[in-house]
C-alpha cells in the first residue's frame, strides 16, 4: 500500500509531515496540502497535524547536513506550490538525512538535486522579478497597497525586501489568486488572509505621469515587442499600470 | 505661457532616453535612519518599454536648454525642439512620488549644458543633496559628471551619488572632435580619472566609522555611440577594456547610433540603427568582464571588426582548434568557460559537480549548456563525438542570427 500524507499547505506542516514519515517508518510516496488533495483508490492518505516542534527539528537537521544554502533552496522550491514539488523535496531529503548526507548536498548535479535546483531558480528569478513589477497605489496619506498574481507562494520570499526598503509607512502586499497577504504598520509584518478582498484601484497624478514616462521613455526607431513580452511576460501586465 | 509637469517630464525624458545606461546594481546602500530607500545590489528592472529596454531609474534632463552643438546629439543647440528646465523641488518630488509606488530604483539625472559645466554640476549636485539630506532618501541616484566642470563640484556629486558616468560619446579623439567640436577627449578623461583615483584613495584608507559615507559605491560607467563613425570594433573594445583596465569602469555601453539629425557629417537619416553590431559588441564586452577573454583575442589588426555571422565566442573557437576538445573532466574553469554554448553558471556546475559525479550528457542538457554548439568543442567520458571540422562548418551556418540579448540588462 502506498500512503500520501495530507498536510495544512504551510511549510511547517509539511516539515511535520516529513518527521512523522521517520517516526512512522511508512513507506511514503507523496505528499499534498489539504487544498489541493483529491483522494486517490491506490493509495491510503493520512492527516497530519501541523507540530512547530517536530517541524523544527527536521528544519534544524537540514541546516546540520547542508547547510543555510540548502535550507533556503528547499524552501524557495517549496514555495514553487508546483503539484509534484513536495515528491522531489522528500527524494532529496532522503539522500540529505542519510550517512553520507554531508557529500550529497555539495553535489549540484545528482538526480535528486538537479530538478530542485532549476524550480528554485525559477522561484527566485520571480522573486526578483516581483521586486521591480510590484506596483503601490497609495490608498490614504501613509498607507500604500499592492496587488500581486504570482505563479509561486512569493510573499514570504519578497516581503523582507519591502520591509527594508519601506519602512516609514504602512503598506499592503495582496496575493489576489492565493487570498493571502501581509499587513507592515511600520513595526512588525502580520499575515493576513480575507476571503472577499474589496480591491482597490485607483490613479492619482504620478500614475499618470508614470504612464506617459513609460510611453516616452521608449526609441520607436528600436521597437521590438517580442523582447518586452519576453523581459516583461503578459502574465504581470494587470497589475502594472503603465501597461492598462 | 506656463508648461505643466508632465510635458516638462514628456520632454525631458523624451531627450534623455538615448542614453543607454539604465542598470542600477553594485550598490547596497542602507536605508537611512528615519528615512526611507535602499540600495540592492544585483539592480532591479521596474518595467520594460515596448523596445525592450528595461527602466530601472527614472531618466530625465534637469534641462535641455543645451548650450553645445553636438551633431549627433537631438538636444543641440540648432535643432528647432520644445524646451524645458526643471525646477529641483520638481524632480525631487517626481523621484519620491515614483519611488514610494515602487515605480522605479531611484533617478539618473543628466542634463544639457546651462550657461556654463560648472552652474549645470551644481544644479545636479542640489537635486542630489535634498533628496539625501532633507528627505533621507536611500535610493539610486546616478549622476552625470558634466565634462569640464569643476574637480570639486563632480567631488561632492560623488559624495550623494552612488553611480556616476561621464560618457565618452565616440570612439576616438579623431571622431569626437568631428562631430562635437566643442567637446574634447580631455574634458572626458578629467572627470573619470579623477573619481577613478578619489575611489581608490577612499578604498585605501582606513574607515574612521561605519558612518563614513562610501564614495560612489557602484563607481563609474560611460557610454559611446556606435555606427555614427567609421571606427571599428577594434578601436571600440581596445578603449573599452582601457576603460575597465585603467579606470576600473563598472560598465561600458555601447548605443548603435539612430539617425536623429540631418547633418552632413553623419549616415543619412534613413539609415537603420545598427542592432546587430551593438548586439555583438555586448557579446564582446560580456566576454571581457566575465569570461576572462583580452581584447585582442576577440579582435586584432588583421580582423578589426567583429562577424556578424557568428558571436565572438565561438569565432574565437572557430580560429583555435588547437585549443579543443575541452576535457570537461579534467579541464579548468577557465578553459571550459571558453567552450562556446557553455556559461559561467554551468561551468561552475560542472566544475563543482564533476568531483562526485562522472559528467553525462544528459547532465548537460539539464545543466542548459547548449549542446548543439558545445558539442563539437567537448570530451567527456561516453563521448565519442570529437571535434571536426565538417560538423563545426554546418553548426555554425545553421545556427545563428537568432540571439538577441537585450541591449539594457542589468549587472
Amino acid at each position: 500500500m502506498n500512503f500520501c500524507f495530507v498536510y495544512d499547505g504551510s511549510f511547517e506542516g509539511f516539515l511535520t509531515a516529513v518527521f512523522e514519515a521517520y517516526r512512522l517508518k511508512l513507506p511514503v510516496r507523496s505528499f499534498a496540502a489539504a487544498a489541493r488533495y483529491s483522494p486517490n483508490l491506490f493509495e491510503e492518505h493520512y492527516s497530519i497535524e501541523t507540530s512547530s516542534e517536530a517541524a523544527d527539528r527536521v528544519w534544524k537537521r537540514i541546516a546540520e547536513q547542508g547547510g543555510e544554502f540548502i535550507g533556503k533552496m528547499i524552501f524557495a522550491s517549496f514555495l514553487s506550490e508546483l503539484p509534484d514539488v513536495e515528491r522531489l523535496i522528500w527524494e532529496y531529503l532522503q539522500k540529505l538525512f542519510s550517512e553520507d548526507g554531508k557529500t550529497f548536498a555539495l553535489n549540484p548535479i545528482s538526480a535528486e538535486a538537479m530538478p530542485l535546483i532549476r524550480i528554485t531558480n525559477s522561484v527566485r528569478r520571480e522573486r526578483d522579478r516581483l521586486h521591480g513589477f510590484l506596483r503601490f497605489q497609495k490608498l490614504e496619506e501613509e498607507l500604500f497597497f499592492a496587488g500581486i498574481e504570482p505563479e509561486s507562494h512569493i510573499i514570504p520570499l519578497i516581503t523582507p525586501h519591502f520591509v527594508r526598503r519601506f519602512p516609514q509607512f504602512s503598506w499592503i502586499i495582496w496575493d489576489i489568486n492565493r487570498k493571502k497577504g501581509v499587513f507592515f504598520d511600520r513595526k512588525t509584518v502580520e499575515e493576513i488572509t480575507i476571503d472577499r478582498f474589496h480591491l482597490p484601484r485607483f490613479e492619482d497624478d504620478f500614475c499618470k505621469m508614470w504612464k506617459s514616462y513609460h510611453q516616452s521613455a521608449c526609441i520607436q526607431e528600436r521597437k521590438n515587442p517580442l523582447l518586452q513580452r519576453q523581459m516583461l511576460p503578459r502574465r504581470y501586465w494587470a497589475q502594472l499600470p503603465e501597461k492598462n | 505661457m506656463s508648461i505643466t509637469l508632465e510635458q516638462k517630464l514628456s520632454i525631458l525624458s523624451a531627450a534623455a532616453k538615448y542614453d543607454v545606461s539604465c542598470s542600477s546594481s553594485g550598490s547596497n546602500r542602507n536605508t537611512p535612519e528615519g528615512g526611507f530607500g535602499c540600495g540592492a545590489k544585483q539592480g532591479i528592472c521596474h518595467s520594460f518599454t515596448e523596445d525592450g529596454r528595461c527602466v530601472s531609474l527614472l531618466k530625465i534632463l534637469l534641462s535641455n536648454n543645451c548650450r553645445y552643438d553636438c551633431a549627433y546629439c537631438a538636444n543641440r543647440r540648432s535643432n528647432d525642439i520644445p524646451r524645458a528646465t526643471f525646477k529641483v523641488c520638481e524632480v525631487v518630488d517626481l523621484t519620491i512620488g515614483f519611488y514610494e509606488r515602487n515605480y522605479i530604483e531611484g533617478l539618473f539625472l543628466s542634463s544639457g549644458v546651462i550657461l556654463n559645466p560648472d552652474y549645470t554640476m551644481e544644479a545636479l549636485i542640489r537635486v542630489a543633496k535634498t533628496l539625501r539630506q532633507e528627505h533621507r532618501f536611500g535610493g539610486y541616484i546616478h549622476l552625470k559628471a558634466i565634462p569640464g566642470a569643476s574637480a570639486e563640484l563632480v567631488h561632492e556629486a560623488a559624495l550623494y551619488a552612488d553611480r556616476m558616468s561621464v560618457n565618452v560619446e565616440l570612439p576616438s579623439q579623431k571622431s569626437l572632435l568631428f562631430l562635437a567640436p566643442e567637446k574634447n577627449y580631455e574634458s572626458v578623461f578629467r572627470p573619470m580619472n579623477f573619481l577613478a583615483e578619489r575611489k581608490t584613495e577612499y578604498l585605501a584608507a582606513p574607515k574612521s566609522s561605519r558612518y563614513t559615507p562610501r564614495f560612489l559605491p557602484a563607481g563609474q560607467s560611460t557610454q559611446m555611440i556606435v555606427g555614427a563613425t567609421p571606427d571599428s570594433d577594434l578601436d571600440i573594445l581596445r578603449l573599452a577594456s582601457g576603460f575597465y583596465r585603467k579606470q576600473r569602469l563598472k560598465r561600458v555601453y555601447y548605443s548603435g547610433y539612430i539617425p536623429i539629425n540631418e547633418d552632413a557629417r553623419l549616415p543619412v537619416l534613413t539609415s537603420q540603427p545598427p542592432l546587430l553590431r551593438e548586439h555583438r559588441l555586448y557579446q564582446a564586452d560580456w566576454l571581457m568582464r566575465f569570461y576572462g577573454f583580452q581584447f585582442h583575442e576577440i579582435v586584432d589588426e588583421k580582423i578589426p571588426n567583429l562577424d556578424s555571422r557568428f558571436d565572438p565566442k565561438l569565432g574565437w573557437a572557430l580560429r583555435h582548434p588547437e585549443f579543443f576538445p575541452v576535457d570537461l573532466e579534467t579541464a579548468d574553469y577557465e578553459a571550459i568557460l571558453r567552450v562556446p554554448g557553455i556559461g559561467v553558471k554551468s561551468a561552475k556546475m560542472i566544475v563543482q559537480g564533476r568531483r562526485f559525479t562522472a559528467i553525462r550528457e544528459e547532465h548537460l542538457k539539464k545543466l542548459g549548456v547548449a549542446l548543439n554548439r558545445a558539442r563539437y568543442f567537448i570530451r567527456f567520458r561516453g563521448s565519442l563525438r570529437l571535434m571536426n571540422q565538417r560538423a563545426v562548418n554546418e553548426a555554425v551556418w545553421s545556427r545563428q542570427g537568432s540571439l538577441f540579448e537585450p541591449a539594457g540588462l542589468l549587472t
